[in-house]
């Protein structure tokens, strides 16, 4: 054995050193990732509240179709904003078309389909809107402004979950209510469904002896302009005032012998 | 992350091997302990899985000696004196070798190196070639250099 093995087997390292080395060596919180631990706090945070934001924003919190003849279906989420836009019919289609509507405001958006409808050559203000959202202040809130927005649009409000059914039958939860209450006197929803919205009204005109009227319906609460049958006060040239009869309170003005349709808006109460 | 049992047992592996290369190395006492235990934290956080026992001395020599070197960058550790010879060494009744620790300590550091990876943990220029990512070649001059420095210091019996 040579002297340099000799002399280097002499050294050794004590036990009070590897003592000190294996408490250092310890696992424990230092210091030094205390910075690091608050870091994956707040990136865990973020991550958790991102992800409570997006569920939000990504998910349907109301609903709202309008059906004119184009049958045109909004879907909003928590922050009122328009995640999707389903169209119904082919009229629906054309009237989209060109329209960016995702992530506007639904009020905004409202405002655009009526717009193109108008430019199109439909009758907006015999519009019905149909809205159902997860929330009574959410459906009232809507209402409200839409109500602003259109005065004369047939307004119906529901908490019951329409849409779903609507869907089965690929036509918008708005006129599937229309439907729904149709054949409460007779023939079937798939008898129904592929006729356009006048011809809806008209049926539950025959049906009922009354013009069709979301004020009429409302499940929950009804704030909503209505069309109300007036009588006129014949002057002889045919314009009248009338007084709105039904649930909808409203002046209006007729026309016709004495006896005119008046339209009139006013608040509905609930039936 | 290394566990405390798995710590434990390499710290009683390997302490006399890092303690002596640190000795070779580091100037005093103080930073030869500090690299010993850097050594070992170093092992707890991030050694790599082992293929068998001689690669994990391997990686064990290898960060030593790295780290030896690292801490001359500092620019106190590099003009610090040499203060002692370890504590741990020598009953009376055997004879003083500390004058070839000495000798071999006054060596250029990759000599001294080589001397001790050669003399006393019987590699071979091959393994060291391959242990301290050098060319092969370049290990045969260290140690044929270094054995000459040695032999006229302490005389040519010291190698026998």
């Amino acid at each position: 054995m040579n002297k340099i093995y000799k002399a280097f087997d002499e050294i050794h390292a004590s036990e009070d050193l590897k003592t000190k080395t294996l408490n250092r060596c310890k696992p424990k919180v230092r210091m030094k990732y205390i910075p690091q631990l608050v870091a994956a706090c707040l990136v865990l945070f973020t991550f958790v509240g991102g992800t409570g934001i997006f569920h939000a924003s990504t998910t349907e919190a109301a609903y709202i179709s309008l059906d004119v003849n184009p049958s045109i279906g909004l879907s909003l989420n928590q922050f009122k904003r328009v995640i999707s836009v389903d169209t119904y019919n082919d009229d629906a289609v054309e009237v989209v078309e060109g329209l960016d509507l995702k992530g506007k405001k639904y009020s905004d958006a409202v405002d655009d389909i009526f717009e193109a409808e108008n430019l199109l050559g439909y009758d907006v203000s015999a519009a019905e809107i149909y809205i159902e959202g997860n929330s009574e202040n959410l459906n009232q809130e809507i209402n409200d402004t839409i109500k602003l927005q259109c005065p004369n649009a047939n307004l119906t409000c529901h908490n019951v979950n329409n849409k779903e059914k609507a869907m089965e039958y690929n036509i918008s939860p708005g006129k599937y209510y229309l439907i729904e209450q149709i054949v409460q006197y007779g023939g079937t929803i798939d008898e129904y469904v592929d006729k356009s919205m006048n011809e809806l009204k008209e049926i539950y005109s025959q049906y009922t002896g009354e013009s069709y009227s979301g004020n009429h319906h409302n499940e929950e609460h009804g704030n909503g302009a209505g069309n109300g049958t007036g009588l006129g006060m014949g002057n002889g040239t045919g314009n009248g005032t009338g007084a709105g009869n039904g649930s909808g309170n409203g002046a209006g003005s007729g026309m016709g012998n004495g006896n005119g349709t008046g339209q009139g808006s006013g608040h509905g109460k609930k039936q | 992350m290394k566990t405390h049992e798995e710590i434990t047992q390499v710290i009683n592996k390997y302490a006399d091997t890092v303690n002596r290369i640190c000795y070779l190395n580091m100037k005093n006492q103080y930073d030869s302990e500090d690299i010993f235990q850097n050594v070992f934290l170093r092992y707890m956080t991030k050694a790599p899985k082992f293929k068998d026992d001689n690669h994990e001395k391997a990686w064990i020599i290898r960060v030593t000696i790295n780290l030896c070197k690292d801490s001359f960058k500092n620019f106190f550790r590099r003009n610090t004196s040499t203060l002692d010879e370890v504590k741990e060494i020598a009953s009376n009744d055997k004879e003083d070798l500390s004058y070839v620790r000495e000798a071999v300590k006054k060596l250029p550091e990759n000599y001294r190196n080589v001397i001790y990876l050669f003399y006393y943990e019987q590699y071979s220029a091959v393994e060291i070639s391959s242990l301290l990512h050098k060319n092969v070649n370049t290990i045969y001059t260290w140690l044929s250099r270094a054995k000459d420095m040695l032999k006229d210091e302490l005389g040519g019996d010291i190698l026998e």
